[in-house]
């Protein structure tokens, strides 16, 4: 498997064209304020700006065109290396290039590129309206890209199915040394329980009921503990089978602390049945027994809070997560992992059902990430010793109409709802914040005896 | 699969290559016929100015890359290809029997004919060998000719600048680099090379070269002139390198003439690189195209397609850059223009800068640069691309400087 690289992004609606990354660039390589010596560009295009920059190909043109192999990738970096030394100075790479990403410097007398500048690259530093930033998300792909994916290929989820990401990458990160129960939803409707006999996963799969997921799961753990035997014990649920149907059961495997770790993948709904409302279903949201017509206009109550609901049940991890934030995700799945070994921990991933809200399947990342932009969802953990934390900063939250606007399940709503949409919002983050303002192990929240 | 490639350079050596990462499990041999390994004759100035060693012309420099990507290495020459048998047989008399053959051979200089190329004093610039001959005898305070100032002509310019030797030139156009600058670029080029101390014949031909005492020579021109010279270097362009071909039913004009995935007329048997006479990018004829990127971008097509995929070249774009004792200048795809297109041209003879652009419709068919030399590469973007500049064409008629923004104006903003 190829690597993946950390990379700069330039965002052209955030660039000024105030030019300090060039100049920052020139001091850095060549102790000059000359933007000449810059090995970044901002060229004026429009009305705004465009950069010109080496793009460190994966599949170069200059490396390829290079007679005397003085570039080359980098393959730990992902960096083109310009070696001066083998450098023949015949300029071909600088044909070769079309990004302007190597060029002549005739005062230096040789080509110029970008360098990352060893990993801390200058330009992103001086950048103060934020329109470069320096993209390390490589790292999650470097990382775990090359353990190996634990379901089978060509599950038949929906197209653009977030849920199959989620189910893939968790089982990634958790290793073959599992048992998993994902209890009636989508999870199994897609396949991973497999069928005739074979399973859609190659590690142990069962196929609780909705109500006894986390009971079951806990006979497995406490069966392979007393074997001597270190098997993680892992549910991966929808929200209905959690938040309704299974938390009786749920309630009491985190109440007694058995050693699981519960992912719920939240679709906010049971779509895996035909896309019937469940207590995770937000107000005003569409389902097919929350219609819409001449008196019903979607959901009338608000959602339950889950993950909150965890919390006071004092696990020894909970957390939130979305798959717009991978490296959020890869963290908390990581501590989950570990806090599994001694205890319950409960992961709650959002999940967008292309389907069952109605928006084009590609936008699935999108549509996560502006739940999050918007505040719809917040990304945060909890741990006794540690207290509540939000790993990703709520104060400049993007409107919500940009989160409801994109889906066909909000398309009805009127003011009243919407603005009823934003206080519970409102309400959820200052709850959300509060608890996060109280530092440390709380009276209340201190580890269990 | 078995795969022979015939002809070491730039060319055999990407296509070796992207073989290999086409297909681990191939066989690979890489025919070369000189006795080095596989070098860039790219490097060969720099080689002379003593700025690298012999090993820094290599194309690959690290030990073992070949044993390591599992590439046999044959030093012979190929004298003849058998299409129905599917064999090649070298002048070491091995037959190698290939079930897809590529042609990289590559090209030779061209020996003009003069009355007395043959001298011992007479030298291309061409190979490895030659430019050990070179070095021994372009001594500082040599007086050298050097008949041609081609691309190639025009970059050993430096090398043997630097060497201090007394430099005469002479070319038969009317200015230097006739077949790759304007009229205007190549006398701007000739007015620096002169200033730097070069002597510049232009519109002259060598008619005779008559030997004189001490390994000396006379070169007699044809505008009357004589000059006396120590060393004379050749650099008359170069022809395909097609002889050992006679016979084998592949197809050839000037070159090997190929199909857009690089096949000649016998399906097993591909061309990359000097050897070919691929479809020109504009002209959509069979092109002869010498150059190095060109030689590259052919040869991982070819691969491609002898590894089971269909990849297609879209024309060889004749992209070229010097860098003549300082001065750097470009030129790129219809530089002279094009039929029914317009042009715009920039002069600024003090500092010796030029640019100029040419347009057909409002696509950018070709340019010649002096000077300016930051981001050419955005030229062949936009040539290339083939891209639509709407109104940034009239903001190029107007300054034709802009060009890296409009590039990025135009193209970048589109995808």
């Amino acid at each position: 498997m190829g690597a993946a690289y950390e990379t700069i992004n330039f965002k052209p609606d955030a660039c000024d064209g105030c030019l300090d990354c060039m100049t920052v660039c020139a001091q850095a390589k060549t102790q000059s304020d000359d933007h000449l010596h810059s090995r970044i560009q901002i060229v004026p295009s429009g009305d705004g700006f465009e950069l010109a920059i080496c793009r460190q190909c994966g599949d170069p043109d200059c490396v390829l065109n290079c007679p005397a192999a003085a570039l080359s990738k980098n393959a730990g970096s992902g960096v083109i290396d310009w070696d001066k030394t083998k450098c023949v100075n015949c300029l071909l790479c600088t044909l070769g290039c079309a990004y302007g990403g190597i060029a002549y410097d005739s005062v230096s007398a040789h080509v110029i590129k970008c360098d990352m500048c060893g990993g801390d690259p200058a330009c992103v530093k001086a950048c103060v309206p934020g329109a470069l930033k320096h993209v390390k998300t490589a790292r999650i792909y470097n990382e775990v890209g090359g353990l190996e994916d634990l379901f089978a290929p060509g599950l038949s989820g929906c197209q653009g199915c977030n849920t199959e990401l989620i189910m893939r990458h968790a089982l990634r990160r958790i290793g073959p040394d599992v048992v998993v129960a994902t209890p009636p939803g989508c999870i199994p409707g897609m396949g991973s329980v497999g069928y005739n006999g074979l399973t859609g996963t190659k590690v142990p799969v069962f196929h609780p009921l909705l109500t006894n997921t986390a009971s079951m799961l806990a006979g497995v753990r406490r069966h392979y503990k007393r074997s001597g035997r270190d098997v993680m014990a892992v549910a991966l649920a929808g929200d209905g089978g959690t938040a309704d149907v299974g938390f009786q059961s749920l309630s009491g495997a985190a109440e007694r602390g058995e050693e699981i770790l519960y992912i719920c993948v939240d679709n906010e709904g049971y779509m895996n049945t035909g896309m019937q409302r469940s207590g995770c279903t937000p107000y005003g949201a569409w389902t097919s027994t929350t219609p819409v017509g001449e008196r019903a206009h979607g959901k009338t109550q608000d959602a339950k809070n889950l993950p909150l609901l965890m919390v006071m049940h004092n696990c020894a991890y909970v957390a939130t997560a979305s798959t717009a934030f991978m490296e959020d995700l890869y963290d908390k799945l990581e501590r989950a992992i570990q806090a599994a070994k001694t205890g319950f921990a409960y992961l709650h991933i959002y999940s967008p059902c292309t389907t069952g809200w109605r928006f084009p399947s590609d936008q699935n990342i999108e549509v996560a990430r502006k739940a999050v932009e918007t505040n719809f969802v917040l990304l945060w953990e909890f741990s006794p010793q540690d207290g509540l934390r939000l790993t990703r900063p709520a104060e400049t939250p993007l409107p919500i109409d940009e989160y409801l606007e994109v889906l066909g399940k909000y398309r009805h709503l009127d003011p009243d709802q919407v603005a009823h949409i934003e206080r519970a919002v409102a309400t959820n983050l200052g709850r959300i914040q509060m608890l996060a303002a109280v530092k440390g192990p709380t009276g209340a929240m201190a580890g269990r005896a | 699969m078995k795969h022979v490639i015939i002809g070491n350079g730039p060319a055999g050596v990407v296509a070796a290559e992207a073989l290999r990462r086409a297909d681990p499990a191939a066989e690979i041999v890489l025919v070369g016929d000189e006795n080095e390994p596989p070098y860039s004759r790219m490097a060969i100035p720099y080689l002379l100015t003593g700025n690298i060693g012999e090993a820094g012309t290599y194309l690959r420099k690290d030990a073992g890359h070949y044993e390591h990507l599992g590439i046999r290495l044959v030093r012979a020459r190929a004298e003849k290809v058998d299409s129905k048998a599917r064999s090649v047989t070298l002048s070491n008399k091995e037959k190698l029997p290939y079930d897809r053959l590529l042609i990289a051979t590559g090209s030779h200089p061209l020996q003009p004919r003069i009355p007395g190329i043959d001298l011992p004093n007479v030298h291309p610039c061409w190979t490895l060998a030659d430019a050990r001959e070179i070095a021994a005898k372009a001594k500082k305070g040599a007086r050298v000719v050097q008949l041609g100032a081609g691309f190639i002509g025009s970059i050993i310019l430096q090398a043997l600048a630097e060497r201090g030797v007394k430099l005469c030139v002479v070319e038969m156009g009317d200015r230097m680099v006739p077949r790759m600058m304007t009229e205007k670029a190549g006398n701007l080029i000739r007015l620096w090379v002169e200033e730097k101390g070069v002597a510049v014949h232009v519109n002259a031909r060598a008619e005779a070269i008559t030997s004189v005492k001490g390994g000396a020579m006379q070169v007699k021109l044809s505008n009357g002139q004589s000059i006396e010279c120590d060393l004379l270097i050749s650099a008359a362009g170069v022809r395909p390198n097609i002889a050992f071909l006679e016979g084998s039913g592949v197809k050839v004009g000037d070159g090997i003439l190929v199909n857009e995935r690089m096949q000649t007329s016998v399906p097993e048997i591909y061309a990359a690189g000097d050897v070919t006479e691929a479809t020109g990018f504009h002209s959509g004829k069979p092109e002869l195209n010498a150059i190095q990127p060109n030689a590259a971008d052919q040869a991982r097509v070819a691969a491609a397609n002898m590894s089971g995929a269909q990849t297609a070249m879209q024309g060889s774009l004749a992209i070229n850059v010097l860098d003549t004792l300082g001065l750097v200048s470009t030129s790129f795809g219809q530089w002279e223009g094009a039929k029914g297109g317009e042009g715009v041209e920039l002069v600024d003879e003090a500092n010796f800068r030029y640019l100029s652009l040419q347009f057909k419709d409002d696509v950018l068919v070709g340019a010649t640069s002096i000077g300016w030399t930051n981001h050419v590469g955005a030229l062949r973007g936009l040539i290339q691309g083939r891209v639509h500049l709407g109104d940034w064409k009239a903001r190029l008629l107007a300054d034709p400087t802009q060009f890296m923004t409009a590039y990025l104006g135009a193209a970048q903003k589109a995808a």
